[in-house]
């Protein structure tokens, strides 16, 4: 199973749209998650946006992915 | 005072010791008169004190041989006739008819003395009496009598011939009564121009064992047919025999000594070993143990293996060696019918040589001729009960009871996995297997089949029922046969027979909904139906609900390849941007098949609009990876289902249309399996959410219909619930929300229960029309 990190959905255009990870913007394919909507956050695979999840789920996974980033950095 | 009672017992009573058990009655009570077998059943006349033909007619009913079947007794009181003795009398025709008994597997008491060195019949491989041993096989007209069986030919020697007119013997009027003597004996030959060793007796059934034990094939004469048998746990020998034969995955059956031994490869519960041990001796698909000895290629991809127990005494001579032999011996032996893929079975010895010549290695023979062909049964436990797959041997000719008076009329059946149906009175008789409708040898074997039935049951049809398919073998037969009869033709649409069937075997005759789930139907509207929710009763139904058509891309090549299934599914869920998602799927069909694909579903070219669920297991199947090509029917559904993980409750969504009939999108099922497939969920726990999602579409349109309909009994018919795991868990979800269920026990759930449907179907029009 990849790693899933959320990805905050920032624009939908019939089955296609715009979504943002970590301050960057990128395209996806809303084909197998057709209720996506702005503002959701989703899991990404292979530029296809395949689940939703809870905001403040993926909230806590986003500070927690910074969290490890930052302890990685300290180590180094 | 003295009173004359004639007493006419039906049911099946002729062929299982029914006439010697009455002169032994007869006998005890010390009364007079005589019995005798009609072709309406068995006919008794006794005189004597009316408290002692009371006493005689009470134990009639009560103690019967085993095989018996009592179905009705009919009693008339009459002056005396001054009988002065008990007689057993000539067998008297006529136009009624009798049931005819199933091929019974050998009694204790024959396989006792089968093992009993001082017996002389020991190890004598067709040692049979009144309780068991071949019947219906051997039968070719009523009443049963000698000559009226294969045995005619042998003229038993003077003890043979003492024990069938000693009313005190086991072998009493036992018609097939033989001994190494008099009766038929077996001979083993070789194969062309491999060694021959022409041999005969014991000799040749421990060197067939031998041969057998060190990897040979071996065709082995049985009672409705040719086995090949050949060691199941040498891979190799297994691996050679599907070569041979051409059967590249099918499962192939196995045959142990007893429960004890195939309880070592197999789980086994008490109600399979019952139905293992039972007189009709059917293969029982069991759960497969983790380190099964047996050879994988027995059963690629499945979880079960079919086993029987042996049923003729030459069985087991064969896996015992009559405790001559002590030599190692294989604990199970691949038995599987003697014929290529898709041909009849083989019954004759010539035929058999001839046919079989490049299949086995040395032919176990014997000289008891086959007068009907009929394979194996399989069966197996669902919940409890039993759900046949393939009804035959030990079931045939015996009929399906029903809890209605039908008009008589001839069910020509499906094109897979056909059998027929003749009716009379209250039975539906469902013939046995005869096999997938393709070619001109099972033809052939079909229309003697049929010819034989109705001369045996006396069955002028009034009707003749077909499919709606005009192509279907079955179907061409119907015509030509109404038409050379001048008999009224009923079409019978597929899937509501599928759905009689399952009601008519259960004794429901108020409309239910139905659920025909299976592979290929024609439809009323000439497209190919397969996932159909259908209001029915016997005459008629109506189509409440049904999968979205799709196109079914080169029509039968879509069904021997999955995958177009798969990309078909995809093209109608997501439109031209599926090519896009990044499946593995892409990888295994040639462009040039899949651009092919393409203008087909484009242009709707050779491309048949299917609404089967069938094709949609199919389109998961390969979609997974699980099975892309299918070498048999079903295959890829039911390499799926092997695979769903125990303990998953999800599933994963559909839509409907609020149409008439409603209609079933599975692109939401489909973007769930792609997207789980993405996420790297395991196939087995996907092939669970599918499973489940089927479940629940069918408790779900069964809900609305019973809103719209009031009706609250749900019939489960068709191939696809043959499918435990969604059999299952549809009775679960179907029960939690308190429907009444039906499902198939006496009739398969897949085209070989169609005829059932259409007779019952039919006979209900003719009356209809009649009144």
């Amino acid at each position: 199973m990849c790693l899933a990190i959320p990805a905050r959905v920032i624009e939908i255009n019939e089955g296609e749209g715009l979504v943002e990870l970590a301050g960057v913007v990128r395209e996806v394919s809303f084909m197998l998650l057709p209720d996506a909507r702005v503002g959701d956050y989703v899991l990404l695979h292979a530029g296809y946006a395949l689940q939703k999840v809870d905001e403040a789920e993926a909230e806590e996974t986003i500070r927690l992915l910074a969290e490890i980033a930052e302890a990685g950095r300290s180590h180094a | 005072m003295a009173v004359r009672a004639q007493v006419v017992v039906r049911g099946i009573v002729q062929g299982v010791g029914f006439r010697p058990f009455v002169y032994r009655l007869a006998q005890e009570h010390r009364l007079a008169g005589w019995v005798l077998n009609s072709t309406q059943g068995v006919v008794i006349e006794i005189e004597g004190e009316r408290d002692r033909i009371d006493r005689f007619l009470t134990q009639l009913t009560t103690g019967p041989p085993p095989q018996a079947l009592i179905e009705r007794v009919e009693t008339s009181f009459l002056p005396p006739m001054g009988y002065s003795s008990f007689v057993i009398e000539a067998s008297r025709e006529g136009n009624e008819f009798v049931l005819i008994s199933p091929d019974i597997c050998i009694c204790a008491d024959c396989l006792r003395e089968l093992r009993d060195p001082q017996d002389r019949r020991y190890a004598y491989p067709f040692i049979n009496c009144t309780n068991c041993g071949p019947r219906f096989t051997i039968i070719s007209d009523i009443p049963y009598d000698r000559p009226k069986t294969t045995m005619r030919v042998f003229t038993m020697c003077s003890r043979c011939d003492d024990e069938y007119h000693d009313p005190g013997d086991r072998r009493f009027h036992a018609q097939p009564n033989a001994c190494p003597a008099c009766g038929p004996q077996v001979e083993l030959v070789g194969n062309g121009d491999r060694l021959w060793e022409g041999t005969s007796g014991l000799e040749a059934i421990d060197t067939a064992r031998r041969l057998l034990a060190e990897g040979a094939i071996v065709a082995v004469k049985g009672l409705g047919g040719f086995h090949l048998a050949c060691d199941a746990t040498n891979p190799r020998v297994v691996a050679t025999l599907r070569e041979r034969k051409r059967r590249i995955d099918k499962p192939f059956a196995v045959m142990s000594l007893d429960v004890e031994t195939l309880g070592r490869y197999c789980q086994v519960s008490e109600g399979e070993a019952q139905l293992l041990e039972a007189p009709a001796r059917p293969i029982v698909l069991l759960r497969r143990r983790p380190d099964s000895p047996i050879a994988r290629e027995v059963a690629p991809g499945n979880n079960y293996t079919g086993v029987m127990l042996p049923y003729t005494p030459l069985h087991y001579v064969l896996l015992e060696g009559a405790g001559r032999n002590g030599a190692e011996f294989p604990p199970a032996l691949v038995m599987t019918s003697g014929n290529f893929s898709e041909e009849p079975i083989a019954t004759d010895n010539e035929e058999a040589m001839e046919r079989l010549g490049q299949l086995a290695d040395y032919f176990l023979l014997h000289n008891r001729d086959i007068h009907v062909r009929c394979d194996d049964s399989v069966t197996r436990l669902v919940r409890g009960r039993e759900a046949i797959v393939r009804r035959s041997r030990g079931y045939a000719p015996f009929p399906v009871r029903l809890n209605l008076e039908l008009e008589e009329v001839l069910a020509c059946g499906a094109e897979l996995k056909n059998t027929f149906c003749l009716t009379k009175g209250t039975y539906a008789f469902l013939s046995q297997h005869i096999g997938d409708m393709e070619n001109y040898e099972t033809y052939e074997s079909y229309r003697s089949a049929i010819e034989h039935f109705r001369r045996l049951f006396r069955v002028e049809p009034r009707a003749v029922a077909h499919d709606l398919h005009p192509d279907y073998l079955a179907t061409r037969y119907a015509f030509e046969l109404a038409e050379a009869e001048g008999l009224r033709k009923i079409g019978v649409q597929h899937h509501h027979a599928h759905v009689v069937s399952c009601m008519a075997e259960n004794g429901v005759t108020d409309e239910v909904i139905g659920v025909a789930f299976d592979g290929t139907g024609y439809g009323a509207d000439g497209r190919i139906w397969g996932g159909e929710f259908l209001l029915a009763d016997y005459s008629r139904f109506r189509r409440l609900a049904h999968f979205k058509y799709v196109p079914l891309p080169g029509g039968e090549a879509a069904i021997r390849r999955p995958y177009r299934m798969a990309v078909s599914h995809l093209l109608s869920a997501f439109g031209e941007q599926a090519l896009d998602l990044p499946l593995e799927l892409w990888s295994r069909v040639h462009p040039a098949e899949l651009a092919l694909i393409r203008r087909m579903t484009e242009a709707g070219v050779n491309c048949p609009l299917t609404s089967s669920c069938g094709r949609l297991f199919d389109a998961v199947s390969a979609l997974l990876g699980v099975r892309g090509v299918a070498n048999y029917e079903g295959q890829a559904a039911i390499e799926l289902e092997m695979l769903a993980a125990e303990g998953v409750d999800e599933a994963y969504d559909w839509d409907r249309s609020s149409a008439h009939p409603m209609v079933i999108d599975p692109a939401p099922l489909l973007r769930g399996v792609v997207s789980d497939m993405m996420r790297g969920v395991d196939t087995r726990v996907i092939s669970a959410k599918f499973h489940n999602t089927i479940a629940a579409v069918i408790a779900a349109v069964s809900e609305a219909a019973r809103q719209r309909a009031e009706v609250n009994r749900v019939a489960l018919s068709g191939g696809v619930f043959q499918n435990v795991y969604l059999l299952e868990r549809t009775l679960d979800e179907l029960e939690r929300r308190g429907f009444e269920t039906l499902t198939h026990h006496q009739a398969p759930a897949n085209d070989g229960g169609i005829a059932l449907g259409q007779a019952v179907i039919a006979s209900a029009r003719v009356t209809r029309k009649g009144s």
